[in-house]
């Protein structure tokens, strides 16, 4: 029997993250440029019917660059900037999701279908990129 | 939301944030895309309640220049402020488990801004926001 078996999983996930949610790192692959503007470097099919949060993300960079990531809570389209004036490693996280109060979700027909992360700029040829999305998924 | 998650969720809230808050939010601009005259009032959050009082965990700010900027409130009509000067252009993302103000929160007819104090440039991006927790008052 594992010990986590014993405790209520449930609860300990209320209290870590307010919500009974399992949180997943959405990751892929490094994208090396060259890579045209507005470059998906990481994301996310959503499905009907959840709400998503996004309880962190990470970046690196080997060339200056903007980031943002990109979202639809209940039909308006949401971002959240990240600047990078210089190359570098950013982890993000917390227990309060950078979208709390406006969930990512989705409906039947709706343009934008995925949470992604993008390049505004254009990836220089030979320039290593790497992102990664932190997600909970509860009931609507 | 079952009822035991309600009662999870206000506990959670309480062993984060100390305060007894009923309610987070992050409140966030759109992008911002200069030019933009100076002093530049960003942002704004108040309760929009009568019976609400507000507390600010965190606040979000990224431009794509350097610049300093106020975070400027009132409590019960008196005002507060603290600077921020990140130093460069970049984004911070900083939140804490105790309010910002915790000693003067927002009341009902208070407000909070968030100031750029230099001229925001053409064709530079702009985004800040606010973590804010809101406790509803008992009579």
């Amino acid at each position: 029997m594992r010990f986590g078996s014993l405790m209520n999983e449930p609860a300990a996930r209320m209290l870590r993250y307010g919500r009974d949610t399992q949180l997943g790192w959405e990751s892929k692959e490094d994208t090396t440029g060259p890579f045209a503007a507005n470059y998906e470097l990481v994301g996310l099919d959503l499905e009907p019917n959840y709400n998503y949060y996004i309880y962190g993300y990470r970046i690196t960079s080997g060339e200056p660059n903007i980031f943002y990531i990109r979202w639809l809570s209940d039909g308006d389209v949401k971002y959240h900037l990240v600047d990078f004036p210089s190359d570098g490693t950013v982890v993000y996280t917390d227990n309060i999701p950078i979208n709390e109060g406006e969930p990512a979700n989705v409906r039947y027909g709706s343009s934008i279908v995925r949470i992604g992360l993008f390049a505004l700029g254009a990836g220089g040829a030979g320039v290593k990129y790497g992102a990664g999305l932190l997600i909970g998924r509860v009931d609507q | 939301m079952k009822i035991s998650e309600i009662s999870s969720r206000k506990q959670f809230l309480m062993e984060n944030f100390g305060e007894e808050i009923d309610y987070i939010e992050w409140y966030v601009t759109p992008p911002l895309l200069g030019p933009y005259p100076h002093p530049y009032y960003i942002f704004e959050v108040h309760p929009v309640y009568e019976d609400l009082e507000c507390f600010i965990y965190g606040y979000f700010i990224t431009s794509t220049e350097e610049n300093e900027y106020l975070l400027y409130w009132y409590s019960n009509g008196e005002p507060y402020m603290i600077y921020i000067t990140p130093g460069s252009e970049g984004t911070i993302l900083q939140t804490t488990n105790v309010a910002i103000n915790k000693s003067a929160p927002l009341y009902y007819g208070d407000n909070a801004y968030i100031v750029a104090l230099n001229p925001i440039g053409d064709s530079q991006l702009y985004q800040v926001g606010l973590l804010v927790g809101t406790y509803k008052i008992v009579k």
